[in-house]
């Protein structure tokens, strides 16, 4: 059974560890959200890869991203499956971050106002220093801002439903 | 070497069976191939070329001997639903090559007794969808919702997909769904991944399709007539490196590349068979194959368009995925066969398309919403 957050209502599922991506996930448990580059051009490259197809020359290099950026897509998900099939409703999303990628995350809350466009975010979502899932929250007055401790990590709080 | 015109479709096959829990996977492609092949007018002995997906139990090794096949030509393409539908190309450039003259292609699952999907093998993105709880239903909402967003388009627009592909499979006794459903009843069925209702989604069915293709050569000894295959194409549309664009899918390059080796444009396509996982994946695919701008499926369809026998594009005239058989939470081989039917003049009368010469046919396998393999085939009919 995959674990569930008690502070977001959402599972848990640990990394594939096996994949040049790992850093990204040991980095997200610190609280960073980290991206690759294309050393030679500067874009990114995401999912995070070794490589960059414009420049297959050059290198990437991993970069700390700045954590916002604004909803590009989002749906209310009403029947999850597999480890979200207890987890509903929920909302899957994609969000632009400011640096120029597109990822697909979770928008925590609802009923919030949410809407393509919004400015968002992100918090990391955790139940213990093993690993940390990065999903977004509205800015402004999102009720997990009152809750993010100085480091920008959730801490533990009361099972509640956000 | 060009495929066009070198091989014919002349044995098609749909399991008639929506809920097999009697039958193992295997059986049903062996009923489906049997069936094909029986319609060809041919036996396994002829067969020298064999297509299956990589989901076909113990994999194309093992179904040839379970079916008692010798292929020179084997292809197990898995671009999901989509699967077939590329695979009809690869073999039409296979019989044009000389490589082999009798090829099957065999389809068939059992989602809805048996597993509902094997899992999937973890690709290098796996944690950075699985972790958010990605699926099909959600996945192709997401598209629904940039969709609508951009260009305006309306769940009434969507639900006119179903409506159409719903007033087709009243007329389907094999169908899963087979009655009416108005525009109200969809948008009041509960939401599944907002915008898409339950009434947007697919139905989930067990069975499995077959069909039979062969060379000119051995077409001319045959009784029964065929279907001349004219264009092929295929295509991967992905995320781009954190650059999806949700608004349009691989179509927008097998379309046009499958016209013009075929040939033939717009106003030449008499009926269609589109791939409809789900109502928006029909008015996506139809932009971006042409009939309509971009941005304008929703305003396309909403007019009756798709609905058979009158409409400007008749389309899945079976009641598609959205309302017959989705076998194996894979449309594309069914699609396939309805368009045979349409080229023979075989549908069901109330949906049989007057004087339907050349058909289209687009598969969408995998997500709107992540990654996908577009294929596009033109079909025409044989006495044409």
């Amino acid at each position: 059974m995959t674990e569930v957050s008690e502070l977001t209502g959402l599972p848990l599922v640990p990394p594939n560890m096996d994949e040049y991506a790992a850093y990204f996930w040991s980095e997200a448990a610190k609280g960073k959200l980290m991206l690759t580059r294309c050393a030679e051009g500067g874009e990114v490259v995401w999912v995070p890869r070794p490589f960059c197809p414009a420049h297959p020359e050059s290198e990437t290099r991993w970069a700390e991203a700045s954590g916002r950026g604004s909803v590009y897509s989002y749906t209310t998900v009403y029947r999850g499956e597999g480890a979200f099939a207890d987890s509903s409703p929920f909302i899957l999303a994609y969000v632009d971050l400011v640096e120029g990628c597109r990822i697909m995350t979770n928008i925590l809350g609802l009923d919030n106002g949410l809407a393509v466009g919004s400015a968002v975010h992100v918090v990391f979502d955790r139940s213990s220093a093993d690993f940390a899932i990065p999903r977004f929250a509205l800015d402004l007055s999102s009720p997990l801002d009152r809750q993010r401790g100085e480091s920008g990590i959730l801490a533990r709080g009361p099972a509640h439903r956000i | 070497m060009s495929p066009k015109g070198a091989a014919f479709i002349v044995g098609a096959f749909e399991h008639p069976g929506r809920n097999l829990p009697d039958r193992s996977v295997a059986q049903i492609h062996a009923e489906v191939a049997m069936g094909a092949l029986a319609d060809a007018g041919l036996t396994p002995a002829d067969v020298d070329g064999y297509c299956c997906s990589g989901d076909a139990p113990g994999g194309i090794v093992a179904m040839s001997e379970y079916l008692g096949l010798n292929p020179r030509f084997m292809d197990s393409t898995d671009i999901g639903g989509s699967s077939y539908i590329a695979q009809v190309g690869h073999a039409a450039a296979a019989i044009a090559a000389g490589q082999c003259s009798v090829v099957l292609i065999t389809m068939g699952g059992r989602p809805r007794t048996g597993q509902r999907r094997k899992p999937a093998a973890e690709g290098p993105f796996v944690s950075f969808e699985a972790s958010y709880g990605h699926s099909n239903p959600s996945s192709y909402a997401l598209a629904a919702r940039r969709h609508m967003h951009e260009f305006g388009t309306t769940s009434a627009q969507l639900a006119e997909v179903k409506a159409a592909a719903a007033s087709h499979a009243q007329h389907n006794p094999d169908a899963t769904l087979k009655r009416a459903v108005t525009i109200d009843e969809i948008l009041e069925s509960p939401l599944i991944a907002d915008p898409l209702h339950r009434l947007d989604c697919c139905v989930i069915t067990d069975g499995g399709g077959a069909i039979v293709m062969v060379s000119p050569d051995v077409q001319r000894t045959l009784s029964r007539s065929g279907v001349r295959v004219l264009g092929a194409a295929e295509a991967v549309k992905h995320t781009a490196f954190g650059h999806i664009d949700l608004t349009h899918t691989g179509a927008v390059y097998t379309g046009h590349a499958a016209m013009e080796q075929a040939g033939v444009s717009h106003r030449d396509i008499g009926y269609a068979s589109i791939y409809d996982s789900f109502t928006i994946t029909v008015v996506q695919t139809l932009e971006d194959l042409g009939f309509c701008d971009k941005g304008k499926g929703g305003w396309f369809v909403a007019d009756g368009a798709l609905r058979a026998p009158h409409g400007r594009l008749p389309f899945n005239t079976d009641g598609g995925s959205l309302c017959n058989n989705h076998p194996a939470n894979r449309g594309g081989m069914i699609r396939i066969i309805e368009a045979v039917r349409q080229l023979r003049h075989e549908a069901r009368p109330q949906v049989q398309v007057p004087d339907c010469r050349i058909a289209l046919v687009h598969g969408t396998g995998g997500w709107l919403g992540t990654r996908m393999g577009s294929a596009t085939l033109i079909l025409e009919a044989q006495d044409a």
